[in-house]
C-alpha cells in the first residue's frame, strides 16, 4: 500500500542505515597501549644482576635448627639399659642444652580442668546476625602448657620432650662389642598453643591445629631466569625482565655494590633463636617492663662477655630486674653454643642491641 | 429433607427431653429411700478443718506466694492468698508472722539476700495494706540457702522464688 | 643497552634502605614463650637421723607448692645427673645445666627433740651462682609445713620478683548434707587444702566468711537468730560475738577495713539495702550509699579510699566505685550480663568479680577503670572470688547442677592457666584467703 507513511518510513530506514555505515560522528582512536623498550643483555650479564638482587636461601629452617649429629646426642637416663658411658654430656652442642629431661612418658596432656558441664551449644544466631558471618572467629588454639609464637602439635605419645623432632633410634643387637651407640629416643618439641586459652574462651571440642601462621621471610624468585640461555628472542627477554622485578620486589634487603647486608631471614632466625628461650610470666609486674640489652659475640655466635643492660622502662625497679634477668637467661641459653649467623658478615652482627618489649603478649 | 422427616425429629427431641433422672446429683432429699438418720451433730473441727489452726493457714490459705525471676513484684494469685492470709491474721490476732524471702540459686550470694528481702518486704507492705497491724510481722531473707527443690532448671526454680509467712504464737524475735 | 640500565635502576629504586653499617645490629623481639622455669630441688639433706622423714616430707611439698603454680616444673630426680647430698659441698653447676634445670633448691633439715630447723639455699644455674642469701627457719615439727611453704616463698619471690603466697591460710564454709538440707560450719585450712579446722558447728547457717587483714579474726554472716546478722569471731580463741551495726532488718556482707578497725557491710531495712560502715568496737556508723535499689558486696581498695561494690540501680546487677566515704559513685561494669561480688586485688590494680551471662556464670577481672575485662572461668556456677596475697591467684568456689549439686573451691592464675581444684573432703565454698603469715 502506497501510503505517506510507507514513504517516511523507507526513507527513515535507508537513512539510518546510511548513517552508520558512513559512521559520521562515530570514529573514535583506537585504545593506547604501552610498548616496553627492550634491549638485547647477555645471559652471563643477565644472571649476574639477578644473582646480586636475590637473598641468599635460608639455612636452616628456623622452627628445626641444626639437626644434631648422633654422638652429640646425650645419652638419656631412661629404661632401656642406655650406656652412660659415651657422651658424657657435653653442653657444647645446642642440643645437649635442650636435652630432654626424661619427663613421665605421657606428654603435657591439656589441663584437666574441663569444665564440669559439657559446655551449652550455643543456640544458633538469629538470622538477623548475618553480618557477624563476615568475620569468622578466629580458630582457638588448644589450651597447652607452653605457650609460644609458634604452635607445635602434641607430641607423639611414645616421645620425650625435646626441643628438636628425632625419630627413635635403636642400638643394633648385632654390634655389642664395637662403641655402642646411645640409645636415641624419639623425641618430639613439647606441645605449645600460640595464646593463652583461659576456660573462658576454651573452644567446645573442636581441635584446631591452625594457628595464625607465622610471616616467613619470602622465599627468592625461582631461579628460572638464570638457566634461560641467550637472551636472545624477546619472549626470553620480556620473561627476564619481568623476573628480575619480581627478584627485586622479592628480596627484602636487595643489595648494593659494596656488600650484602644481612638479609631478613637471617636477622628473623636470629630473632627466633633468641626469643624461643626468653620466658615471659604474663601475671607479673616484670611483664609490663620493656628492657633493652646489648651484648657482643664472637665469632662462632657465642656471647663474649656479659650482657648488659642498656635501656628499661615501664616498672619498678624489682620488676625491671626481673625483666632484665629473663631477657638475659634468653640470650645466654639459646646462645650457649653458639648463634647461627653468616661468619662472611661478621662484623655486622658482632655488637648486639635487643629490646625485649613483653607488653603485647600480655593481652595474648 | 421432606417436611414429614422433619416434623418426626422435631417430635423425637420433643419427647426424650424429658427424661432425667431426678437424683442424678446423688442421693439427696428428694430420694423416697433415704433412712431415718438424725441429723449430724455440730463437732469441733479440728487440724487443717480448723479455720482457726496455723495447720489451715499452710494448707488451705497457703502460706507461701511466688515471684517471676529477678522481680519482687505480686502476682495476682499472689495477691489473692495474701488476702486470705490477711484475713485470717485479722481474725486470729494472737499470731505473728514472720514472712521469710527466698530467691532460686541463679545468682550471686550476696544479690540473692538482698532480693529476698525485697520479695518479704512487697508481701509485708500487702498485708499491711489489708490492715494487719505492721508490728504483728518482721521480715527476713535467706537468698538462695534454703531451697525446696533441688533441681536445677526453671520448674523447681519457680517454686524456690517464693516469700513464706511464718506464724507463731511466740515473739517475735 | 637500554634494558640494562632500566633493570638497574628498577633494581635501585625498589632497593630499601641498607642497614647502617656503622652500630650494632638492632632487633626488637615481642613475642616470647610462657612456659613453666624448669628447676630441681634435690632432696633436703637430714642433719640426723630423726630429720629423715621430715626432710623427705619437706622436700616434697616445698617442689608442691612451687609445680602448683604453674611457674614452674620440677625436674624428677631421675634425670640428676649428680647428687647434692651435702649442704655445704659446692654446686657442680655444668651438671644442672645439662639437665636445663634453671633454678637449683637445696636444704638441710635438723630435728632435735620437738624443735625443727631447716636450712635452705638457692642457686641461679645459668649464672653459676648463688640467688640471695641462705635462709634458716626454726619451729616445731609439727609446723614442718608452714617450713616447707616458708622456703618454697622464698624460692618464689626471688625468682619472681612478687611476694609469696604459700604461707598462708584460707577460712571458708564447709557444706555437708544434701541441697535443701545443707549444713554449713567455718572452717579454716592452709592454702593448700591442708590442716582442715572448724571454727563453728553446723547449728546455725554461717555465710561468707571474711578474713582481717592481719588474719586474726573473721567476719561472717550468721542466720542463728532466724535474721542475717554479723559475727566477729577470733580465730585464736574461736570465741564469736555480735558485731554492733546500724539499726536495721538484716546485716550481711561485711569486710574489714586495711587496719582492722572498722567494717564496711550491708544493712537492710524497710525492703531497701545499703552500704554503711562502722566501728568494730563501739558500732558507731556511717551510712554511704541510699539508692532504692540494692547495694551489696563491698570491698575496700588497699589504700582503703575507695570503695568497689554491685547495685542494681541501673535495673541488673552491676559494679560500681565511690569513695570511702560515699558519695557519687561510678559505674565501671559495661559488658553483656550482670556482674557482682567485687573484690579488690591486694596489688591494687585489678578487680575480680562474678559475672553472669546467657546461663553461664564466669569469675573476671578488669583494671581498676572497667577496661580489659578478661574472664578466667566458665561453668554452671562459679562465684566468690577471692585474692592471694600477692595478688597473682584467684580462689573461688564452684557448684555443680541438680540435684546432686555440690560446691568445691578451685584456684586459677590471673593470666588464666593453671585452673584447679582445692583437695578437700567435703564441700566447701565462700573462701577468703588470709595474709601471708610472719
Amino acid at each position: 500500500m502506497r501510503t505517506p507513511g510507507t514513504y517516511i518510513s523507507a526513507v527513515g530506514h535507508v537513512g539510518l542505515v546510511g548513517w552508520l555505515v558512513l559512521g559520521w560522528g562515530l570514529s573514535s582512536e583506537p585504545l593506547d597501549f604501552e610498548v616496553s623498550e627492550v634491549s638485547v643483555v647477555s645471559g652471563a650479564e643477565f644472571a649476574a644482576i639477578v644473582a646480586a638482587t636475590t637473598p641468599q636461601p635460608d639455612v636452616a629452617d628456623p622452627t628445626a635448627p641444626v639437626v644434631p649429629q648422633i654422638d652429640d646426642v646425650p645419652v638419656l637416663i631412661e629404661p632401656e639399659p642406655a650406656p652412660q658411658a659415651a657422651p658424657a654430656p657435653e653442653p657444647a652442642s645446642e642440643p645437649a642444652q635442650e636435652a630432654p629431661p626424661p619427663e613421665a612418658p605421657e606428654p603435657p596432656a591439656p589441663p584437666s580442668d574441663v569444665v564440669d558441664v559439657a559446655p551449652t551449644v550455643p543456640a544458633p544466631p538469629a538470622i538477623e546476625a548475618a553480618p557477624e558471618l563476615n568475620q569468622s572467629p578466629r580458630p582457638q588454639p588448644r589450651p597447652a602448657p607452653r605457650v609460644a609464637p609458634e604452635a607445635v602439635a602434641p607430641p607423639p605419645p611414645d616421645a620425650q620432650v625435646a626441643e628438636i623432632a628425632q625419630d627413635a633410634v635403636v642400638p643394633d643387637a648385632e654390634t655389642p662389642a664395637e662403641v655402642v651407640e646411645p640409645v636415641q629416643e624419639a623425641t618430639a618439641p613439647e606441645e605449645a598453643a600460640t595464646e593463652i586459652v583461659t576456660e573462658a574462651d576454651a573452644p567446645s571440642g573442636a581441635v584446631a591445629t591452625s594457628a595464625r601462621p607465622q610471616s616467613r621471610p619470602d622465599r627468592p624468585a625461582p631461579q628460572t631466569p638464570a638457566q634461560t640461555s641467550t637472551a636472545s628472542s624477546d619472549n626470553a627477554d620480556d620473561a627476564a625482565v619481568a623476573a628480575a622485578l619480581e627478584a627485586a620486589l622479592a628480596a627484602t634487603a636487595p643489595a648494593l655494590p659494596e656488600g650484602p647486608p644481612l638479609t631478613g631471614s637471617e636477622t628473623e632466625g636470629f630473632r627466633v633463636a633468641v626469643n624461643r628461650c626468653w620466658n615471659v610470666d604474663p601475671g607479673s609486674e616484670a611483664a609490663r617492663v620493656t628492657v633493652t640489652v646489648a651484648f657482643s659475640l664472637d665469632q662462632s655466635g657465642r656471647v663474649d662477655g656479659d650482657v648488659r643492660q642498656v635501656a628499661a622502662s615501664g616498672g619498678s625497679d624489682g620488676a625491671t630486674s626481673i625483666a632484665f634477668q629473663a631477657a638475659r637467661r634468653a640470650i645466654l641459653r639459646c646462645g650457649a653454643s653458639g648463634y647461627d649467623l653468616p661468619s662472611d658478615k661478621y662484623n655486622q652482627w658482632r655488637d648486639v642491641e635487643i629490646t625485649f618489649d613483653p607488653t603485647g603478649m600480655r593481652m595474648r | 429433607m421432606t417436611f414429614l422427616t422433619k416434623a418426626a425429629l422435631i417430635g423425637l427431641i420433643a419427647v426424650t427431653a424429658g427424661c432425667t433422672r431426678p437424683d442424678r446429683f446423688g442421693a439427696g432429699t428428694n430420694g423416697a429411700e433415704t433412712a431415718v438418720v438424725a441429723p449430724p451433730v455440730a463437732v469441733a473441727p479440728t487440724g487443717a478443718n480448723d479455720p482457726n489452726s496455723p495447720l489451715f493457714f499452710n494448707q488451705t490459705i497457703g502460706d507461701r506466694v511466688l515471684f517471676a525471676v529477678d522481680t519482687a513484684t505480686l502476682t495476682q494469685q499472689g495477691k489473692a492468698i495474701l488476702d486470705g492470709q490477711a484475713g485470717w491474721l485479722q481474725k486470729n490476732a494472737d499470731y505473728l508472722a514472720i514472712i521469710e524471702g527466698h530467691a532460686d540459686e541463679q545468682g550471686t550470694r550476696e544479690y540473692n539476700i538482698g532480693l529476698g528481702f525485697r520479695r518479704a518486704t512487697a508481701v509485708r507492705e500487702y498485708l499491711v495494706s489489708k490492715g494487719v497491724p505492721a508490728s504483728r510481722m518482721r521480715v527476713t531473707s535467706y537468698g538462695k540457702e534454703r531451697p525446696t527443690q533441688v533441681c536445677s532448671n526453671e520448674s523447681c526454680y519457680a517454686q524456690n522464688r517464693r516469700a513464706v509467712t511464718v506464724i507463731s504464737i511466740a515473739s517475735l524475735s | 643497552m637500554l634494558k640494562r640500565i632500566l633493570i638497574a635502576m628498577v633494581a635501585l629504586v625498589l632497593a630499601g634502605p641498607v642497614l647502617a653499617q656503622g652500630g650494632p645490629l638492632r632487633l626488637t623481639i615481642t613475642d616470647g614463650v610462657i612456659e613453666p622455669l624448669p628447676f630441681a630441688v634435690p632432696g633436703f639433706q637430714a642433719e640426723n637421723a630423726e630429720a629423715t622423714q621430715v626432710a623427705a616430707d619437706l622436700t616434697r611439698l616445698v617442689a608442691a607448692d612451687l609445680s602448683g603454680t604453674g611457674l614452674f616444673r620440677e625436674i624428677p630426680a631421675s634425670a640428676f645427673i649428680s647428687t647434692h647430698s651435702s649442704f655445704a659441698q659446692t654446686v657442680a653447676y655444668p651438671d644442672w645445666r645439662a639437665i636445663n634445670a634453671q633454678a637449683l633448691i637445696t636444704g638441710a633439715v635438723t630435728v632435735s627433740g620437738n624443735q625443727l630447723v631447716v636450712k635452705f639455699r638457692l642457686y641461679d644455674v645459668f649464672s653459676g651462682a648463688e640467688m640471695g642469701e641462705g635462709l634458716q627457719f626454726a619451729g616445731t615439727v609439727d609446723g614442718w609445713r608452714r617450713m616447707a611453704h616458708k622456703v618454697a616463698d622464698a624460692a618464689y619471690s626471688r625468682i619472681t620478683g612478687e611476694g609469696g603466697y604459700f604461707d598462708s591460710r584460707v577460712v571458708f564454709v564447709s557444706e555437708t548434707g544434701p541441697k535443701d538440707d545443707r549444713q554449713k560450719r567455718l572452717a579454716i585450712m592452709d592454702y593448700d587444702g591442708a590442716n582442715v579446722q572448724f571454727l563453728t558447728d553446723s547449728s546455725a547457717l554461717v555465710l561468707a566468711p571474711r578474713f582481717s587483714p592481719n588474719g586474726d579474726r573473721v567476719l561472717y554472716t550468721s542466720f542463728g537468730s532466724g535474721f542475717p546478722r554479723i559475727n566477729v569471731l577470733d580465730v585464736a580463741t574461736v570465741g564469736t560475738r555480735q558485731l554492733q551495726t546500724a539499726e536495721g532488718e538484716m546485716a550481711f556482707s561485711p569486710r574489714f577495713s586495711k587496719d582492722g578497725s572498722q567494717v564496711i557491710y550491708s544493712l537492710a531495712n524497710g525492703g531497701n539495702t545499703d552500704i554503711y560502715r562502722g566501728d568494730i568496737n563501739s558500732g558507731a556508723s556511717t551510712r554511704l550509699t541510699s539508692a532504692p535499689s540494692i547495694e551489696t558486696a563491698p570491698s575496700l581498695s588497699p589504700d582503703g579510699t575507695q570503695i568497689v561494690f554491685e547495685s542494681d540501680r541501673s535495673g541488673t546487677q552491676q559494679l560500681y566505685i565511690m569513695s570511702a566515704n560515699g558519695g557519687e559513685a561510678r559505674r565501671i561494669s559495661f559488658g553483656d550480663g550482670r556482674y557482682g561480688t567485687p573484690v579488690w586485688s591486694p596489688r591494687g590494680d585489678l578487680i575480680a568479680f562474678t559475672k553472669q551471662n546467657a546461663g553461664r556464670f564466669h569469675i573476671g577481672v578488669m583494671r581498676t577503670d572497667g577496661s580489659e575485662e578478661r574472664l578466667l572461668t566458665a561453668s554452671f556456677l562459679d562465684e566468690g572470688p577471692t585474692w592471694s596475697p600477692n595478688g597473682r591467684v584467684i580462689m573461688f568456689m564452684r557448684e555443680t547442677q541438680g540435684e546432686g549439686g555440690t560446691s568445691s573451691l578451685y584456684s586459677v592464675d590471673i593470666s588464666g592457666r593453671n585452673l584447679k581444684p582445692v583437695s578437700l573432703p567435703n564441700g566447701a565454698s565462700d573462701p577468703s584467703w588470709g595474709p601471708l603469715q610472719p
